[in-house]
């Protein structure tokens, strides 16, 4: 039965790989209605205004692979056309070559370093890397530019969310949530802000009416996450279960259940949830941490390596990801790397208590014993503190 | 591999005074030890099993601490008469642990036991006869004592003993269980947030006479964990003895010794001391064992449930944990579990082990889908990759009505060359399985003898080299939980029936070595002379039926 509800994450997950094939169209839309005033006296510029506006065509007729190629053309006789950079740009990114795209708009930018379109463009293509952090900084620059702009907002937030950063999330949408409570997409992604962010109360109230129906995936995804927010790890798998079974496809569900199963021991099945969630979304910051540290407390360091690899490139300022990459680096013996990864981590979150536990252990291997009877004072006294200091391993 | 439950036939069928709906951490806690020694050298292993009590019951006076089942010479049949009395072991109160030493080098073993508010020292007169010298030897204890073990911790040639002690709680004055406490519905007292006792070091001057030294050695827990299993071991081969004391709620010491009669705590610095997260379990016991055969003694962790036990690999300055692994982390994932031990239970080699569980109240059966107060024993096969197979129930460990097990002791009880199991049940006898396997490996003991050592030679190494494998293992004198293994070292030798090397490191610093040793025999080595075969093991692959 198709869903009545909208899926937050659906709507603003899947934005982005629609995005930019509207928006290249709409640029091309745009820069050719300027083909007249593309002319230029010189043959070279016939060449090149007759190419860019085949690519045009072959643009608007579905043919990317032409149309790249004749923005190349034109780019080898125009290198300092805009327009066809920032349509090649679009091109390449909607044949998944964010790399080459991100490159295209970087150019396109030093021609016009303001032009909204083409910093749209390059932020989208660096969501769909994966460099939330740098898609962020664009959209929210963006986002002040032009407030009104409902897909930015959506977009910020979702970047905010997959960040970790959901404080900033409910700075975003809290405002927007009370001017239209029924926005169902907001609703979600705050909702989910608040739960994450510990704030379960306002959660729940936020996402209440999304709850109502159980037949729904995305109402079972939710209340999931509320579950797994109070520490009820057993219902919370109980109920994610039924989400993938409902909508195997709904993204963020086989990853929350890869963890709440994970919670219950059962690592085999945790295993093969957030495989499947990261077969289904290879930026998934979550399972790429938890199976990557999974794998690396099993002592399996060479599969948990690219894993938490890219968990570290998803959110570089990640702690969790910090840890893990400085724990993998102890485990295959990289003890110099592993000290300098977790030194600086115990920096930035002095009150991070699995980092002071491994370099308890890392100085006491370096035969460093009064830096590991420190550390181990300091776990000692953090968890005196009763544990509730230092960031969430999801974060 | 398989055992047999013969608690029954063989006479072990006295009843303690206690129950199972434990409401208070002073009930809830309490008893579990057991332990094998040899009370009167006549080369037979009898069985002592602490006696627990009631609150009611022991503001009367209490009970007597243990009960001692001697295994009679003359029988047919194995069988065991109940001579606590006759044995002098009559002193009343409300026993947790037992450790055997010979504290005074006269080749008696000695008992002592820990309890609630005072622990006993039984001095060992000859022929299975005690005497209580707590008083005079001065290492009474007081408060809360759990796990105990002897060890010669300065290699003086004198056993020091080490007592752990959990939470203050005072039987006279209990909290209303209505106004102070619950889980889950339930009225029971949970440890979690009480005051823990500090843990003791009775250093032995030689005179019959302890000093208590927990706080200049630094073992003395400045922070009151609460102190259950204690087990002494080499970890770093350094030939001086190591202590790890398990906490729960707490971090694990693993008291690092110093060779200058003091020691640093490495518990967290080398990884037991906490899980992967920072964050404290509920450590019940531990046991040291070379689950590799690599050279290095590896550790066991037994907890609370939901919680996996773990087996720590010692890597030299750092024991990563390998449970997931090894693929014992799900399995003792759920239950509570208490005694726990490393024993090469078919003789292949390759160190097994064997876990003891079961809630700690009946009263938590009334909770759905709580862990069950009697639950089963689990024993792990060593596959020899560095993966375990669970196959208690396969092995016949689980006949029958379930039971809630604790302090788990392992020793060759019927001299067969298989290492046969004894384990404290809750408010039932203990029960004794009798190990039958019969295969085609072969297998050695050894009962060690300090001269200028301690005389029960704790802590001697024992490495056996065959054509195929080396192994080594201590002698130990206290652990699993709150309980006591046979001081006899037992090694499955698989296939080999030569031993090419067998080396013995006493804890006075003396190494022998002897070549070509033939297996299936049950050897007495005295610091500085031969070894003595004392008795012949009945040859592989005939059965080991009970005798």
């Amino acid at each position: 039965m198709a869903s009545e509800l909208p899926s937050p994450y659906t709507s603003l997950h899947r934005a982005p790989s629609a995005f930019p094939g509207k928006t290249r169209i709409r640029l091309a839309l745009i820069f050719a209605a300027t083909i007249a005033g593309f002319s230029l006296p010189a043959q070279e510029s016939k060449n090149a205004t007759e190419l860019y506006k085949d690519a045009i065509t072959a643009d608007q007729n579905g043919e990317t692979a032409k149309a790249i190629a004749l923005y190349q053309k034109v780019l080898t006789l125009r290198p300092g056309s805009l327009e066809a950079r920032s349509n090649l740009g679009a091109d390449l990114a909607s044949t998944g070559r964010y790399n080459e795209a991100i490159a295209e708009y970087q150019r396109a930018l030093k021609i016009d370093p303001r032009n909204s379109v083409v910093r749209l463009n390059l932020a989208l293509a660096r969501y769909k890397l994966g460099e939330y952090q740098k898609a962020a900084d664009t959209f929210s620059a963006l986002q002040k530019e032009d407030p009104a702009n409902k897909q930015i907002l959506y977009l910020l937030a979702d970047c905010y969310l997959r960040l970790g950063q959901d404080a900033d999330v409910i700075r975003l949408l809290a405002p927007v949530y009370k001017a239209d409570p029924n926005d169902q997409a907001v609703q979600y992604v705050l909702g989910t802000a608040y739960i994450r962010d510990g704030k379960i109360k306002e959660g729940q109230a936020v996402i209440n009416p999304l709850l109502k129906n159980t037949e729904k995936p995305e109402a079972n995804l939710l209340l999931g996450e509320v579950q797994f927010a109070a520490g009820d790890y057993k219902t919370a798998a109980t109920t994610l279960k039924k989400a993938v079974e409902q909508n195997p496809n709904l993204p963020g569900t086989w990853s929350l259940y890869g963890r709440a199963l994970l919670q219950n021991n059962q690592n085999d099945d945790a295993k093969a949830a957030l495989e499947r969630a990261i077969q289904q979304d290879p930026n998934d910051f979550s399972a790429n941490l938890h199976l990557g540290a999974m794998l690396r407390l099993a002592g399996n360091t060479i599969d948990a390596a690219p894993y938490l690899e890219r968990a570290l490139q998803l959110r570089p300022s990640s702690p969790a990801a910090r840890l893990q990459i400085g724990a993998l680096d102890a485990a295959t013996n990289k003890l110099v790397e592993a000290r300098t990864v977790l030194e600086q981590l115990a920096k930035d979150w002095p009150d991070f208590v699995q980092v002071h536990l491994q370099l308890a252990t890392l100085y006491s291997r370096l035969g460093l014993k009064e830096r590991s009877q420190a550390e181990r004072d300091i776990v000692l006294r953090l968890n005196e503190k009763d544990r509730q200091t230092g960031p969430s391993p999801d974060r | 591999m398989h055992f047999r439950d013969v608690s029954a036939e063989a006479g072990l069928t006295t009843i303690p005074h206690t129950r199972t709906d434990r409401r208070y951490v002073l009930d809830t806690m309490s008893g579990g030890g057991i332990a094998l020694l040899d009370c009167d050298n006549d080369g037979k292993l009898d069985i002592a099993v602490v006696n627990d009590s009631t609150i009611d019951q022991y503001l009367k006076g209490g009970d007597p601490m243990i009960t001692l089942y001697h295994q009679d010479s003359n029988s047919s049949h194995l069988h065991f008469t109940n001579v606590t009395v006759k044995a002098g072991l009559t002193t009343k109160g409300w026993g947790m642990a037992i450790a055997v030493g010979d504290y005074d080098n006269d080749g008696l073993p000695d008992i002592y036991v820990t309890g609630y508010e005072h622990n006993v020292l039984y001095h060992n007169l000859g022929d299975c006869r005690f005497e209580d010298v707590t008083e005079k030897a001065g290492v009474k204890g007081g408060g809360f004592s759990t796990g105990a073990a002897w060890s010669d911790y300065d290699r003086d040639g004198k056993l020091d003993l080490f007592v752990a002690r959990y939470v203050h709680t005072d039987a006279r004055h209990l909290p209303d269980p209505k106004l102070s406490f619950g889980y889950k519905g339930v009225l029971v007292e949970l440890p979690d947030r009480m005051e823990g006792e500090p843990d003791l070091l009775y250093h032995n001057r030689g005179d019959g006479t302890f000093e208590e030294v927990s706080k200049k050695a630094g073992v003395d827990d400045s922070q009151k964990l609460h102190g259950m299993g204690v087990v002494w071991g080499d970890y770093d081969g350094d030939g001086w003895p190591d202590l790890i004391v398990t906490n729960d709620s707490g971090w694990n010491y693993l008291y690092h010794n110093k060779h200058d009669g003091t020691f640093e705590d490495l518990g967290v610095a080398t990884g037991i001391g906490l899980g992967p997260f920072g964050e404290p379990y509920g450590n019940m016991a531990a046991d040291f064992g070379d689950f590799d055969r690599d050279g290095k003694l590896d550790i066991l962790d037994s907890r609370f449930g939901s919680q996996p036990a773990s087996l720590y690999w010692n890597r030299g300055q750092e024991f990563p944990d390998v449970a997931e692994r090894a693929k014992i982390a799900k399995p003792t994932f759920s239950p509570v579990k208490w005694g726990i031990g490393f024993g090469d239970f078919d003789n292949d080699g390759w160190p097994d082990f064997l876990m003891a569980n079961g809630n700690f109240s009946s009263l938590m059966d009334t909770i759905p889908g709580e862990v069950r107060f009697a639950e089963p024993i689990q024993l792990f096969r060593n596959l020899g990759d560095r993966t375990f197979e669970e196959m208690a129930d396969a092995v016949g460990l689980n006949p029958g009505v379930l039971k809630s097990r604790r302090g788990t002791a392992f020793g060759d009880i019927n001299n067969d060359g298989n290492l046969d199991v004894v384990i404290f049940n809750v408010g039932e006898p203990p029960s004794l399985f009798i190990n039958e396997t019969a295969n085609s490996n072969h297998c050695v003991l050894f009962r060690l003898i300090g001269t200028k050592s301690n005389r029960a030679a704790i802590g001697a190494r024992v490495a056996v080299t065959t054509s195929a494998m080396t192994q080594i293992d201590e002698v130990r004198a206290g652990g699993s939980y709150n309980s006591m293994n046979d001081w006899r070292l037992h090694f499955g030798l698989g296939s080999e029936a030569t031993m090419t090397k067998v080396e013995v490191s006493w804890p006075s610093g003396a190494k022998q070595q002897f070549q070509n040793l033939p297996a299936d025999r049950i050897y007495e080595i005295k610091e500085g002379e031969p070894p003595k075969p004392v008795a012949t093991l009945p040859n592989p692959q005939s059965s080991s039926a009970v005798k």
